[in-house]
């Protein structure tokens, strides 16, 4: 499978302006304070957007408070999270304030969400405690804590303002990267960073436990297995990685399985950068010693794997020119970086895929009849069963009506 | 890459503002469910150091908390949707939000309230307010998103003198006089005092997707379905006062069912029966929520096919195998398949950016049963040359045979298959032939397996079963033809194949050639360059000699020797050779002739891959001529021809279409230069 790479893309968004808004007992939904000046006030020649016609959407009905409310206008997006204080000793009865956040409408805000949401809810708290927003006194201190968070979020990706004794504002911008897909029992698990040297006593003790078996060639049940750690708990580790960009997935690596090249081939031939990688990469004697293998014989070799060829099978055909090649390392560099694919086996009885499991065939072949419809690939079955691949090849052969197998 | 389903289609709501207020007309469908975001994982352990909980953030106050962790966001969603946003299938008793503590707000509505005034978790006043902009805001995209719905619309406001369209409205439709809705405008006003409205589309944005995706969907959303539906409605409205009729009828509806006691489901079906716009709306959303096209009928005036277009071709395989629904053929050969399928907008671009040399040599492979795909044409194009075509075309055969069978220009038939790949009845292929080489697909969808062995033996009795075939598709990489039995099996073969090939089980194979530079040959074109370098400087020597001689009546040598200038001349000399070999003799033009470095040599001297031999450099040029001067001529005089598409970019099966020359030349030059290339399958 091609690896899974995490991509932040032009990270952090630019905050265009910030604002805090109030529903003023007398003029409505108004905006009190703003950075940088005049960017919002409905009167402003510089205004953004018009106020006036989103005032719905900032201010809006209580039922629709303590909730991300997001409004596009004019090209620009503006981040809500309303909230809605009731108390009797307020002149309507509420105060509804929000402190909103101003986008380009293309830019990835995502990762303001919960920033816009947790300066609410601090000022939510901080008016509870000793009615921070409501008390006139400090507007001049809203304003320069606004002011800040706009500075340094905008400068530094994060702020710390002190608000009083017991209170801090504490800020930071994380980039939000796309949901990697989901960790299987028979993905192995390959290091892009060097963890080892990042961890210390604080990290999860699970995460403490599993990482020194990541090491690209066991599979995240052996890891499990190995750590002796909770399989569930270990899977969750891997995609905690996988989603920061840590690992990279690829399959068991095994001589039996078929690998192929991908269209993205061409791309390793006009890139001299992945070349030398590769070069380094694959040799059997290690990164720094030795002649380098002359990027075209690692080419043709790249290149003629087929599918429907087991690699010992290639690696018969080909012995003369692997040496110094170390060919595990060799596809799996092409599977990172994607320009070969490993060909999934898909054993199938049809017997299995319509449902009659009456031909069960001794009590290895019953289990494994469960498998045989066509959705689960060799190392699926393999790892579910827990069982090696050539014992299930053995099982697959002793059953009373031959099973295809599909390779994609 | 198409991935899953980024945002999914909720509902449409129809909102009008009216003289009587604003109002949440119709919904489709009935119940809308949300998904809620939810995480699947929790990211919050180790890499962000020592964040404070997240559940006890209600309760602290603000400090410490500096791991903005995504479980968090998963904590207060679920606690704010418990609060306000019941799910929709809870007892419509319960649902609403609760009473709010202030009094003086509490909606003498709620008393009455029917099943259908709460949708999406919200009462249907309120998202009628929410979703009435002011006219500032109106005649222009609206996105509104609470949390993790999006609504996404183009309101609509009355102009102010009254009329929903400018005095020179744009064409639309052919046959639609102008002079209609001058006469109409007036009675607009008198039909319920329609103000403004407002098509929303309302989308489920998934937290399992980026930001990117979330807006590109939207956009396609807006760009494709919104901004032709409300225009469709806004020219209807103008000439008819079409919306605010067919919204007075839902709403006189709605009321009746109050009284009476209709079931939600039954009203539902009574409406969409009786107007038009709801039959519309449902019809939209039923197609464009299942990924397809809808076509639809405004006020039996309108017709419209509309559809998100889909990316059906992908070069590239998924990230993820399991989460690829749509599981699209792979194809990298051509642009042509993406630009055919992709959100062309006429035709015309279709022609600009193929290549006219090859796309002839396409073919399109009908989606459908022809007889299926007749039927769905308009029946006044039913002697067309569109279904002219539908009923010509056959996957074997390439564009130029079916334009030639049906004697039209080769062009035509392009753009009619452009335009059946546009609305999704067919695809580019490379027409299906027993010599082409067929795999299984790497991304076939095997959770279909099960249902298509059935099928597959229903359509092809006679044949081994779908897993047998597959298996033999599962080997080596060979013709097709060898799994033809007899020749008169290929008719029936050939069909098995274009099933195959049309439900994505299998795909072509092609070969990419590129050119590989032995040692022996860099090691021949050296001697050849520093040969030819010593002659041009003999030479040249020769030559200054001469003049030198007839100058100055001296001998070559000690005019060389002896003369006061003759060192500067040397150099110039020296100089001039140099520049010489590099400019005008490629063979001397980038090794400095001057055997100096033996070790970069070494490393020169190995093998290499030329990656571009239409943009080779001098150097790679020599070689070039050097692996062909070792060829027999007429081999060497194809290669020649041919090389230029030896760079991983061209299959070879297409170089002998675009060059004019027979499959057989171009494979007895590759048989030729068996050792001087490097080959390689992929589709």
């Amino acid at each position: 499978m091609a690896a899974y790479k995490s991509t932040p893309s032009d990270f952090p968004p630019r905050l265009v302006a910030i604002f805090f808004a109030v529903f003023d007992p007398q003029l409505g939904p108004h905006v009190l304070h703003q950075v940088p000046s005049a960017s919002i006030h409905p009167q402003s020649p510089s205004a953004l957007f018009d106020f006036e016609a989103l005032s719905e959407y900032i201010i809006p009905k209580p039922q629709l408070c303590s909730r991300l409310i997001q409004i596009c206008s004019r090209g620009y997006r503006v981040l809500g999270w309303p909230i809605c204080m009731v108390d009797k000793k307020y002149e309507r009865n509420a105060l509804m304030f929000n402190l909103c956040c101003v986008f380009e409408e293309g830019a990835d805000s995502s990762c303001y969400v919960s920033i816009v949401r947790r300066l609410n809810r601090v000022f939510k708290r901080l008016e509870e405690q000793n009615a921070f927003i409501s008390n006139p006194q400090n507007a001049l201190q809203i304003h320069n804590i606004i002011e800040q968070v706009f500075e340094d979020l905008n400068n530094y990706c994060e702020c710390m303002i002190p608000i009083n004794d017991a209170n801090t504002i504490n800020l930071k911008l994380f980039p939000s990267y796309p949901q990697p897909p989901p960790v299987k029992a028979y993905h192995v698990p390959i290091l892009t960073v060097r963890l080892e040297a990042l961890m210390d006593v604080n990290w999860d003790l699970t995460m403490q436990k599993v990482i020194p078996f990541i090491d690209g060639i066991n599979s995240v049940r052996r890891i499990s297995d190995i750590a002796d750690v909770d399989y569930v708990l270990a899977k969750k580790c891997m995609e905690h990685l996988l989603y920061y960009g840590c690992l990279l997935m690829t399959d068991i690596f095994q001589f039996s399985n078929v690998y192929a090249p991908t269209p993205l081939l061409e791309n390793i031939v006009t890139d001299p950068p992945l070349q030398h990688e590769c070069q380094a990469y694959v040799s059997s004697h290690g990164p720094s010693s030795a002649p380098k293998i002359p990027f075209a014989r690692l080419f043709e070799l790249y290149c003629s794997l087929r599918q429907g060829t087991r690699l010992t099978e290639w690696m018969e055909a080909n012995e003369t020119k692997l040496e110094g090649i170390d060919v595990r390392r060799f596809v799996s560099f092409g599977c990172i970086k994607g320009f070969l694919y490993r060909v999934r086996r898909y054993p199938v009885l049809e017997e299995g895929v319509e449902g009659s499991t009456g031909a069960g065939s001794g009590r290895k072949g019953v289990p494994l009849m469960r498998y045989l419809d066509g959705t689960s690939t060799f190392d699926e079955i393999a790892t579910d069963l827990q069982c090696p691949p050539a014992q299930i090849e053995k099982a697959l052969k002793g059953l009373p009506s031959t099973a295809s197998l599909l390779f994609l | 890459m198409p991935s899953s389903d980024p945002t999914s289609l909720l509902a449409v709501l129809f909102v009008t503002n009216s003289s009587s207020g604003t109002n949440l007309v119709y919904h489709y469908p009935p119940r809308p469910e949300v998904v809620a975001r939810s995480f699947t994982r929790s990211k919050s352990s180790s890499t962000t150091s020592s964040s404070t909980s997240s559940s006890s953030d209600e309760g602290d106050a603000s400090d410490s908390d500096n791991g903005v962790t995504s479980s968090d966001r998963k904590t207060v969603r679920s606690r704010a949707s418990q609060n306000f946003t019941p799910s929709p299938l809870e007892d419509p008793g319960n649902v609403g939000p609760p009473a709010t503590p202030l009094g003086n707000q509490t909606n003498v509505k709620q008393l009455y309230k029917q099943p259908w005034d709460t949708v999406l978790g919200f009462d249907s006043y309120l998202l009628a307010d929410l979703l009435s902009p002011l006219s500032v805001m109106c005649d222009t995209k609206f996105e509104l998103a609470l949390d993790e719905l999006i609504f996404l619309g183009h309101p609509c406001h009355v102009r102010p003198d009254g009329t929903w369209s400018r005095k020179k409205h744009k064409k639309k439709e052919k046959g639609k006089p102008e002079t209609i809705h001058e006469e109409q405008s007036d009675d607009e006003k008198k039909v319920g005092g329609l103000l403004m409205f407002h098509l929303v589309f309302v989308m489920n944005s998934l937290i399992t997707t980026n930001e990117t995706e979330t807006r590109a969907a939207v956009s396609d959303m807006y760009d494709h379905i919104v901004t032709k539906m409300t225009s469709a409605l806004k020219f209807e409205q103008a000439r008819c006062g079409y919306v605010a009729r067919e919204s007075e009828k839902i709403m006189s509806l709605r009321e009746k069912a109050t009284s009476t006691e209709t079931s939600y489901n039954d009203l539902w079906q009574q409406i969409v029966r009786a107007s038009n716009l709801a039959a519309t709306m449902a019809s939209i959303f039923d197609s464009i929520a299942a990924h397809s096209v809808a076509h639809i009928n405004v006020n039996s005036a309108i017709d419209l096919c509309l559809q998100i277009p889909l990316v059906i071709y992908s070069p590239h395989l998924p990230v993820d195998p399991d989460s690829y629904s749509i599981n699209a053929p792979l194809l990298t050969t051509s642009t042509l398949a993406l630009t055919f399928h992709g959100s062309i907008q006429d035709h015309l671009d279709v022609e600009e950016s193929v290549d006219p040399l090859i796309t002839p040599h396409f073919g399109l492979l009908l989606v459908d049963e022809p007889q299926k795909i007749l039927q769905d044409l308009p029946p006044a194009d039913s002697n067309s040359v569109l279904a002219q075509f539908v009923k010509n075309v056959k996957p074997t055969q390439s564009f130029l045979q079916v334009a030639t069978g049906m004697g039209v220009p080769v062009r035509d038939v392009v753009v009619l298959a452009g335009h059946l790949c546009r609305w999704r009845r067919g695809r580019v292929v490379v027409p299906l032939h027993p010599r082409n080489i067929y795999i299984v697909s790497p991304t076939a969808n095997m959770r279909k397996l099960a249902a298509h062995i059935p099928l597959f033996k229903r359509l092809f009795p006679t044949l081994p079963s779908l897993p047998y075939l597959l298996a033999l598709f599962s080997g080596k990489p060979r013709p097709y033809s060898t799994f033809i039995p007899t020749r008169d099996h290929r008719g029936i073969y050939l069909e098995v194949l274009t099933w195959l090939v049309r439900e994505n089980w299998v795909c072509e194979l092609k070969n990419f050639v590129w050119v590989k530079v032995g040692a022996e040959v860099k090691r021949a074109v050296r001697e050849q360059m520093r040969r030819a370098a010593r002659e041009a400087k003999d030479a040249k020597n020769k030559s200054e000699a001469a003049e030198v001689e007839v100058a100055e009546g001296a001998e070559v040598e000690s005019a060389e020797k002896v003369n006061d200038g003759s060192e500067k001349k040397e150099q110039k000399e020296k100089a001039r050779v140099e520049g010489d070999a590099s400019s005008t003799t490629n063979e001397a033009a980038e090794a400095d002739p001057d055997d100096d470095n033996e070790e970069e040599d070494l490393e020169d001297l190995q093998d290499s891959i030329i990656p571009d031999p239409a943009r080779a450099t001098s150097l790679e040029r020599a070689w070039l001529e050097y692996i062909a001067s070792t060829k027999p001529p007429e081999i060497a005089a194809l290669f020649d021809r041919i090389v230029k598409y030896f760079n991983g970019k061209h299959a070879v099966e297409k170089v002998a279409l675009r060059e004019g020359i027979t499959r057989r030349e171009v494979r007895r030059v590759l048989a030729g230069m068996e050792g001087d290339m490097v080959v390689v399958m992929h589709w």
